[in-house]
């Protein structure tokens, strides 16, 4: 909450939302956890570059072992952020200031366990933590990278509407289609059902992450086929027109040239009408499930990172337990 | 030789089964006539399984019959066992047709000839007996009926329902659903509706489910032989503005409301107080009425709840027995003066109230027995804070004795005002549903009547003397508060009686931009928006609640309307007149030049809103038409931010036993801020206005909650106009460790929804209570990882510089 003295004009700047009144992870209590891993990190280095070990720099020198000791602490505190984001009751503090501390204190890993392992690297358990480390690390990385970009891109892409809404949509979109179908003919009717049980949304999980969604939107060749058929009607009316160049009564005249040949086309204008309607909603349709498939390929992708993120860091916990039990009973 | 009884009891409703039932327990000689087959006739006539109240709850019972609240079935059953019990002598279908005679020797003639001879006779017939009928040609054919048990018995079948109170709404609606309704309204609205028939009957007229005919009466009804074209077996005709229109239909179900069956009750000698249709006979305090021995109970008496009657039956046989019995509500209202020094006695302090008091002076004994029976008699040491200031209390505060002290300014507790005896205060919360204004604190010796917001607005709403009284002082305080603080009361006094309450619906104009100002406008509930003609358009630049003045500007420099001001919800102002608010800036410069500096400020605020975005102003607007103008405290979720991890769904679902209170996908979306459905706490909670039980209430600190004693309605789920309230089960609150799912992956997840197999559980309303006994806040804007939730008040992040 504000102060009493604080402007509250602040809002009239439009941002203030998400500006003033939004304390995010990334700028929580004005980067406070930035400032403790920016001083956390200068210190192993200033201390890594005075100290002057007998042997060369390793993690059994003291300042290995103190740079190791805050490493595992880290890590292990770092991983306890999965316990705490399930505690929702009687913890007070915001899950937000947790988060703000795991990003900046986790990219001071990278700092603390390069320094620590003094750059001796081999193919031991040793070096398994510390490259599982890097992954987790990196791999975090590309987290804040899609939590910062994708919540936005969801956002423009909804355009207030949810998930459930353009579902409905396409439902609604779907009914209109079969029934000005109906009216074209049997063949349309067919297509237009077939282009409906063919949408698919979401699908696999290659799919959701990484397919296109444009491309994934169905009904593609439907479109195709029908603005072909509707062409081919443009033309023979366009070849029948006297004053083409007319564009004013473009349109008009095409009808009353179709009016003509009414008996002999089974209803060419109507056809016509029908035709062009059916396109648009079709195309309606199509727009609104390659939004839904983004939705879902932005939702999957905001979510997917962390199948990889959670089992890794695991896996370091693993080799994390070999790497201390190793030095303590075996160096 | 006709039978004889001590007592006769005419009716055997809740009322006359009481009385025949203590009549019964002590050995009186009794005879109960019903004229219906079975007993309690009006509320085995109720809708099956409809749930039935025991109003007023403080109310002991005191009857050989046992009542409380529950479904209509278990109340008829307890009781056709209960009279069972008691070996009461009852006769079914023996409708009393005249009752000649008085005390000592009454005669009551039946409807099958015979005659019964009785020295007292109860007199407990109801209302319902008696309904109302069209009063056309017509009116008694056997398919116009002014009852409708089963809904569900009739099919495909033309339905004119009559009638625009909640039995007509209710059997339209439900006749609806198998049926064409047309639903005939003799006004051109439903006025007289609850809120959610109201809502529910326009709905299904707007989406053409039930037809309408407003401003229609019925002119006449008549059978139609069996081969009419329409196949239909009435033509009813009805006037219309446009003159007379004929429907054709099979059934008319006119509901129309009961009246007291004056004729025969007139019959019996008794006399009614006016030519009011409406009218009720008057009794005395022990039920008599004016033939000696003729005794009335119940709602014919003008007592129309189910327990008074049951008390009622149970002391009018002991007042004919010669007994003296105390009023049931007795030992209660002792108990609660009992601190009181020099109050033994329950009459005397109702005596001590209605003369300190003027507020109650007017109330009849009933009536301040009752609303004392709900109140608290506080009596607090001298120094003791009674109100604090900013806490969201909205109690009503009376004083009987002593003062209270009101600390006008927050930041000095030596300035005060006293409140003498026969001084109420707590209006201002009460009306405008913000936090409390001022802290006051107990005086010497002080006794305070404190009074729950249901019962102090019921008073408002039936006795004109107060409503009128409690809307002065408001108005004087509300001037004095904000707008004038050093001006004495004196010279207030004449400016408050030329101020006028106003209404304003939503989105209705105070004032227009460019109009000559003839007035200042005090809002005393609701909020306003504020809004500037930018390039042909209205552009909102601010947003006020309750407790703000505006229109002061153009008075202040003799210049037109510099801005549009419309209400944000359903909005009350005091409106004062130029003219006055001139007067008294001549007489006050101190005040005039303070406004002058206040207004000063105010402008050049909003001269910055107007030159620079107008995605604020559309912010505003955005929020005012989601109804945030009434918010208190308010869930936001900034969409650039919001990750989509539904933790806030997880950790609400976690703390409120196994449901989330809140929807994050749903609701409506402005420049990435997103309304989710969630509480918002209303300043005049919809929820609360229905709530059998009174189950709803306010925190100090704001929150509204639903308490334990919810008895599952619905009532509060269909009030809601933002969806926030849902029936729910309960689930368990010991939950299985944390641990146990996180390494073995048994036991629930964490904020898994609850979900129970048994469909039999109860279902209770449950709503966001703003984690209000979690230590930390909200447990949703607690959980969210990214920030992205918070919850805000809206006049903190909507208001413009004051």
């Amino acid at each position: 909450m504000r102060d009493e003295g604080e402007p509250v004009t602040a809002f009239v700047s439009g941002v203030y939302l998400s500006a003033a009144m939004h304390e995010s992870y990334i700028n929580y209590r004005n980067f406070f956890y930035l400032k403790v891993a920016a001083v956390l990190c200068a210190t192993a280095i200033v201390a890594y570059a005075l100290h002057d070990p007998s042997e060369p720099p390793s993690g059994s020198s003291w300042l290995g072992y103190t740079l190791g000791s805050v490493g595992a602490g880290l890590i292990g505190w770092l991983t306890w952020f999965g316990v705490r984001k399930r505690r929702y009751s009687g913890r007070p503090g915001r899950l937000v200031g947790w988060l703000s501390a795991h990003i900046y204190l986790g990219a001071s890993l990278i700092v603390i366990t390069t320094l620590h392992s003094g750059f001796q690297l081999g193919w031991n358990v040793h070096t398994l933590a510390y490259v599982l480390t890097l992954l987790v690390v990196v791999n975090g990385f590309y987290g804040l990278y899609v939590y910062v970009v994708y919540p936005r891109e969801l956002a423009t892409n909804r355009a207030g509407m949810t998930r459930e809404a353009m579902i409905a949509e396409v439902a609604e979109l779907d009914r209109e289609c079969l029934g000005v179908a109906d009216q074209v003919d049997k063949e349309a009717h067919k297509v237009v059902l077939q282009s409906i049980e063919e949408t698919v949304l979401g699908g696999g999980v290659l799919e959701q992450l990484f397919g296109d969604p444009a491309r994934r939107a169905t009904s593609v060749g439907i479109t195709n086929n029908l603005e072909q058929v509707r062409k081919k009607i443009e033309a023979r009316v366009a070849r029948g027109v006297p004053q083409l160049e007319n564009l004013e009564h473009q349109d008009a005249t095409a009808i009353s040239f179709l009016a003509e040949h009414i008996i002999a086309d089974g209803g060419g204008p109507l056809r016509l009408e029908k035709i062009t309607q059916l396109f648009d909603l079709i195309t309606r349709k199509r727009v609104m499930v390659e939004r839904i498939q983004r939705d879902i390929q932005l939702q999957s992708r905001l979510a997917f990172w962390l199948y990889v993120h959670v089992p890794l860091a695991i896996g370091l916990l693993a080799a994390l337990l070999c790497h201390v039990i190793a030095v303590f009973f075996y160096w | 030789m006709s039978e004889r009884y001590t007592i006769a009891i005419v009716g055997a409703g809740p009322g006359g089964l009481s009385a025949a039932a203590r009549a019964a327990e002590t050995g009186t000689s009794h005879i109960l006539l019903e004229a219906a087959p079975q007993l309690a006739n009006t509320i085995y006539r109720y809708q099956k399984g409809k749930h039935v109240m025991a109003e007023p709850g403080q109310l002991p019972l005191r009857a050989a019959i046992g009542f409380e609240a529950g479904s209509r079935e278990r109340i008829l059953s307890t009781w056709q066992r209960a009279i069972e019990q008691s070996g009461a002598t009852v006769r079914y279908r023996a409708e009393v047709v005249a009752i000649e005679g008085e005390q000592g020797e009454f005669q009551l003639k039946l409807a099958d000839g015979t005659t019964l001879q009785a020295e007292y006779v109860v007199l407990g017939i109801g209302l319902q007996g008696n309904l109302r009928r069209m009063d056309v040609p017509g009116d008694t054919l056997p398919e116009v009926q002014y009852q409708l048990d089963d809904p569900d018995a009739y099919r495909d079948e033309t339905i004119v329902v009559v009638g625009a109170g909640d039995a007509a709404i209710e059997n339209a609606l439900a006749l609806a659903v198998n049926n064409a309704v047309i639903i005939v309204n003799r006004r051109d609205e439903f006025t007289r509706a609850k809120d959610a028939n109201l809502r529910d009957i326009t709905r299904a007229i707007d989406s053409g489910q039930i037809e309408c005919m407003y401003n229609a009466s019925p002119k006449a009804v008549a059978a139609v032989s069996n081969d009419h074209p329409s196949h239909k077996r009435l033509r009813f005709e009805i006037k219309t503005k446009d003159g007379t229109s004929e429907v054709m239909c099979d059934r008319v179900v006119a509901r129309l409301g009961a009246l007291p069956p004056r004729a025969f009750v007139e019959a019996c000698g008794v006399v009614f107080p006016s030519d009011d249709p409406a009218a009720v006979p008057s009794v005395s305090p022990r039920y008599e009425s004016n033939v000696a021995g003729l005794y009335i109970i119940g709602a014919l008496a003008g007592y129309p709840l189910i327990k008074q009657c049951i008390n009622q039956g149970y002391e009018v046989v002991e007042f004919i027995c010669g007994r003296e019995v105390e009023p049931a509500d007795e030992g209660l209202l002792r108990a609660k003066f009992a601190g009181v020094l020099g109050l033994t006695k329950v009459n005397l302090a109702i005596v001590q109230i209605r003369s300190n008091i003027p507020l109650f002076a007017g109330l009849t004994p009933l009536q301040l027995r009752e609303f004392l029976l709900d109140s608290d008699i506080r009596t607090p040491i001298a120094g003791e804070v009674v109100v604090q200031f900013n806490d969201y209390t909205n109690t009503f505060f009376s004083v009987l004795r002593g003062a209270v002290y009101i600390q006008i300014d927050p930041d000095d507790a030596s300035n005060t005002i006293k409140l003498g005896v026969g001084k109420f205060f707590g209006e201002m919360s009460l009306i405008s549903g913000r936090r409390r204004a001022a802290t006051i604190v107990a005086g010497q010796d002080c006794v305070l009547i404190e009074t729950p917001r249901r019962s102090m607005n019921k008073l408002i709403q039936s006795v004109e003397a107060v409503r009128r009284a409690v809307d002065e002082t408001f108005l004087l305080r509300a001037i004095r508060m904000h707008i004038a603080p050093d001006v004495p009361e004196d010279d207030l006094i004449e400016v408050a009686r030329t101020a006028r309450l106003r209404q304003f619906a939503p989105g209705e104009a105070l004032f227009n931009e460019g109009e000559p100002a003839t007035s200042l406008h005090l809002i005393r509930s609701g909020s306003v928006t504020i809004a500037h003609q930018i390039g042909g358009r209205e552009i909102v630049i601010a947003y006020l609640p309750s407790g703000n003045y505006v229109g002061e500007l153009a008075l202040l420099t003799d210049s037109p309307r510099t801005a549009t001001v419309r209400a944000a919800v359903v909005t009350e102002t005091i409106e004062l007149p130029g003219v006055v608010f001139r007067e008294l800036l001549a007489c006050f410069p101190a005040l005039d030049a303070e406004l002058k500096a206040r207004a000063q400020a105010r402008l050049s605020a909003s001269a910055r809103t107007r030159g620079g975005q107008s995605t604020a102003g559309n912010m505003i607007e955005f929020l005012v038409a989601q109804g945030i103008g009434e918010a208190t405290d308010v869930l936001l979720i900034d969409e650039s931010l919001c990750v989509g991890c539904d933790n806030c769904e997880k950790a609400c679902a976690d703390t409120h036993k196994g449901t989330s209170l809140l929807d994050r996908r749903a609701g409506p979306t402005f420049a990435s801020v997103h309304v989710p459905t969630s509480c918002r706490h209303c300043e005049h909670p919809h929820c609360m206005k229905d709530c059998p039980p009174d189950a709803i209430h306010r925190t100090a600190e704001g929150e509204v909650y639903i308490a334990d004693n919810c008895i599952g309605c619905g009532n509060c789920e269909s009030n809601c106009p933002y969806g926030v309230i849902q029936m729910a089960v309960k689930g368990e609150t010991a939950k299985p460790s944390l641990w146990k799912w996180l390494l073995f992956g048994t036991g629930p997840t964490p904020g898994e929804e609850f979900h129970s197999a048994d469909k039999s559980l109860p279902k209770k309303a449950v709503k966001c209570d703003m984690c209000k006994d979690q230590a930390g806040g909200p447990a949703c804007v607690r959980a969210c990882p990214t920030g992205a939730a918070i919850r805000v008040s809206p006049a903190e992040f909507m208001a413009i510089a004051r």
